[in-house]
């Protein structure tokens, strides 16, 4: 069928505002991604000439032992941020949606956590974390209990990372106040004409209306976690013992360490493989607790 | 009062900025130094190399003579990493290495150490090289294997005054492959004992000497370890880690290696390296004397250095440094004997002419000359710096009145006892670090027993050096 003048303008004006987009994402995007997928089938050291090597490296990848502990520790972490973030900071936004005086100041001092920057943030919990000084151990102590060396010990590594990881909650809490905004009061008024409680107008209404922003928040938030390394890069290089080796800082530690560019390209499409394969997974699950208001 | 300014004020200010910029461009360049380093400098330099100082040693010295100046200008580029208290010494070097050259211009590049290896490596992989470059110990194999560096054996065998032999043994042999000489060190120095006078004064316990055994240094820091918590003090600053260096530091006393000399084997498990690490594993776990893991973090700085250990086992390098930010009374010591003999690691760096070079010979004519005695002497003698690649520039270095007290012990070890032999080099020797890194953490934390770990730590490091073959 042939576009009358409206839709052909409204479809010029649609390439025109995404073409900025297409460019940046073909020129610097792009191009890195196909020559990744290239270079995954080299031997490449940086300094000669890359040489094909077939799949080799993805069967040296199957049989890495380490690439099995990254793997391990990656899930690991982004299952424990995601499920504390989502947790804490839907329980944060809850609280930063009462009508009360000042909210607006809380809302920005819970947001500025999110402006410092990556580096800043791994030494400000370096120090927060620290066995001795650090506030963490202080409050412990306080409760009378003696806090473990969080970056230090193998079995506290990771928990740490995981509680350090919800201190740059901002934007998804008010990704969480723009949902909570959006749903309607009238809602809650017939809840709460029936009787419901804040329990009950929070599991059967709150809940459910806000799924879908849940939903993308866990998607974001997965496909962020599973690819992390640089506060564990200067927070921790990996240690103790391997414990805090994350596929992304591995990816790293090949590429930039040991300069192997075939293996390190190989990793990342394997770590390119696991976001899919996890987002597919929460796709699938989603139909069964994400509610979309059908108008 | 208004918020903005009336026309006229801003017309009276621009016309005010006009008459300064006039007046700037009628007045000429003469000025009147405002500083110390402005009053004295006809160059580069500054409070610690003073130009006219530098301009006096420069023309002291014997400089090797040219083996033929280009005919025509030519641009060399030359890329090293020194911070910016020693940058003003390159920087006369080059201007009287000009002065010298008038057909040979120098361009500089300065990157920080940490993040040199990874420019260089994605410069060369974007074939912009420069002419000239730094390069670490450990890094010259790698460069060698892929033809990055050149060979400078050609150029050596027709410079006259060469003089191979004024570089001390361990310095020349990592820049050595195949019978070929792919770049020269500049520096090469031995990790020696330091020692903190104060914390031995305080605990009562009589200085290493000459004749200390490994066995009485560890037991000197059993006695030298006191207090608790952000108090405590240590006897040694940390434990031997499985770095480049482990074998002639701390195993070739006991007849113990990390690798075999082909770099093709690990032998850490063996009876020897068992034997040197056990006690140093003791010190940690059952007598407290080195800081564990979460001390170490909780220092958050290299425990010698901020007078929390009496003693610990440093390269020469570090003493500058100590020299000139440590709080306490310091000394070096000789590395103690084992029951094989008295050993320790040489190591340092060199430049390389890049194999890429367009000026090639103009690029001998200046590494030939930073390297030379005179180079060295005007470097890293006579600025206390320390542990040059020639014998030659070491008397340099011994009577100059930055270097640290008791240097002269840094030379005798070199001569001695100092080797760069087990110094892993081959190009497997990251992943050899970094594979045996873990288990190592492990050993550190007693997760697992030395002997045990020393196994799986053999186990794990010799299918990485299938490289090396």
């Amino acid at each position: 069928m042939r576009q009358g003048p409206l839709a052909r303008g409204e479809a010029r004006r649609f390439y025109l505002f995404v073409s900025p987009w297409i460019l940046g994402f073909v020129l610097f995007g792009g191009g890195p991604i196909v020559a990744s997928a290239a270079i995954s089938f080299t031997d490449w050291s940086l300094l000669s000439s890359p040489s094909f090597v077939g799949a080799a490296n993805y069967v040296k990848l199957v049989q890495d032992p380490v690439f099995y502990t990254a793997l391990g520790n990656t899930v690991y972490f982004a299952a424990a941020s995601v499920g504390l973030g989502v947790v804490s900071t839907l329980g944060l936004a809850l609280l930063l949606n009462l009508p009360l005086r000042g909210i607006a100041a809380f809302r920005t001092i819970f947001y500025l956590p999110s402006v410092v920057s990556g580096i800043a943030t791994a030494l400000l919990w370096v120090n927060i974390l620290h066995p001795d000084f650090g506030m963490i151990n202080y409050l412990l102590g306080l409760a009378g209990i003696q806090g473990p060396g969080w970056l230090t010990a193998e079995e506290w590594a990771v928990p740490a990372l995981v509680l350090m990881s919800i201190w740059g909650a901002g934007n998804t809490i008010v990704i969480y106040l723009a949902g909570l905004q959006g749903i309607p009061q009238s809602l809650y008024e017939a809840a709460m004409i029936d009787g419901a409680g804040w329990w009950r107008r929070l599991r059967h209404i709150t809940v459910p209306m806000l799924s879908p922003v849940v939903f993308f928040n866990v998607v974001t938030g997965f496909i962020a976690s599973l690819q992390a390394y640089v506060l564990v890069l200067v927070m921790t290089k990996g240690g103790p013992a391997n414990a805090t080796l994350l596929l992304g800082l591995y990816v790293y530690r090949q590429a930039f360490e040991y300069f192997d560019m075939g293996y390190a390209a190989a990793l990342s499409w394997a770590l390119f493989a696991v976001v899919i394969l996890v987002t597919l997974v929460q796709f699938r699950l989603a139909r069964r607790w994400v509610h979309y208001e059908v108008a | 009062m208004d918020a903005y300014p009336s026309r006229r004020a801003v017309l009276t200010g621009l016309g005010a900025l006009g008459a300064v910029g006039a007046l700037a461009a009628c007045g000429g360049t003469a000025r009147t130094p405002q500083t110390a380093e402005g009053r004295s400098t006809g160059g580069p330099g500054g409070d610690l190399y003073p130009f006219a100082e530098a301009e006096k040693l420069n023309a002291s010295l014997t400089w090797p003579a040219s083996i033929g100046e280009p005919a025509s200008k030519v641009v060399i580029t030359v890329a090293s990493h020194w911070e910016a208290a020693f940058l003003p010494r390159q920087e006369q070097f080059d201007h009287f290495f000009m002065r010298r050259h008038p057909n040979i211009e120098v361009r500089r590049e300065i990157t920080p150490f940490a993040q040199f290896l990874q420019k260089y490596l994605a410069q060369a992989a974007g074939g912009s090289l420069p002419d000239i470059m730094y390069s670490h110990y450990s890094w010259v194999s790698n460069f060698v294997k892929q033809g990055v560096f050149l060979s400078v054996s050609a150029y050596a065998a027709k410079q006259p005054g060469f003089e191979r032999e004024d570089f001390t043994g361990p310095s020349l042999g990592y820049f050595e492959r195949g019978g070929q000489l792919y770049g020269l060190p500049y520096d090469c120095g031995p990790k020696l004992l330091f020692y903190n006078k104060d914390l031995f004064d305080a605990a009562g316990v009589a200085y290493p000497t000459a004749s200390w055994t490994i066995e009485e240094m560890l037991d000197a820091a059993v006695r030298l370890a006191r207090g608790k918590g952000a108090e405590k003090v240590f006897g040694m600053a940390g434990l031997p880690a499985p770095i480049a260096d482990l074998t002639p530091t701390y195993l070739l006393a006991y007849g113990g290696r990390y690798l075999d000399p082909t770099e093709t084997r690990c032998l850490i498990d063996q009876p020897g390296a068992v034997n040197a690490l056990r006690p140093w594993f003791d010190l940690l776990h059952k007598h407290k004397a080195v800081p564990s893991a979460a001390d170490a973090e909780a220092m958050k700085a290299e425990p010698f250095s901020i007078g929390r250990a009496a003693m610990g086992v440093h390269g020469s390098w570090n003493a500058p440094n100590l020299a000139a930010n440590a709080r306490f009374r310091w000394a070096m010591a000789d590395m103690p004997s084992g029951p094989e003999g008295r050993f320790t690691s040489a190591v340092g760096s060199g430049f390389a002419i890049t194999a890429g070079s367009k000026a090639k010979d103009a690029a001998w004519i200046y590494l030939n000359e930073l390297t030379s005695p005179a180079g060295q002497i005007f470097m890293w003698g006579s600025t206390g710096r320390g542990s040059p690649s020639r014998t030659s520039a070491w008397p340099s270095y011994l009577e100059s009145k930055l270097a640290p007290e008791g240097a002269g012990l840094l030379e005798k070890a070199l001569n001695d006892y100092a080797t760069n032999d087990g110094v892993i080099r081959q190009p497997a020797g990251p992943k050899v670090v970094s594979v045996a890194t873990p288990t190592w953490d492990r050993m550190a934390s007693g997760r697992i027993a030395v002997p045990e770990g020393l196994r799986k730590i053999r186990d794990d490091v010799t299918p990485v050096l299938v490289e090396n073959r």
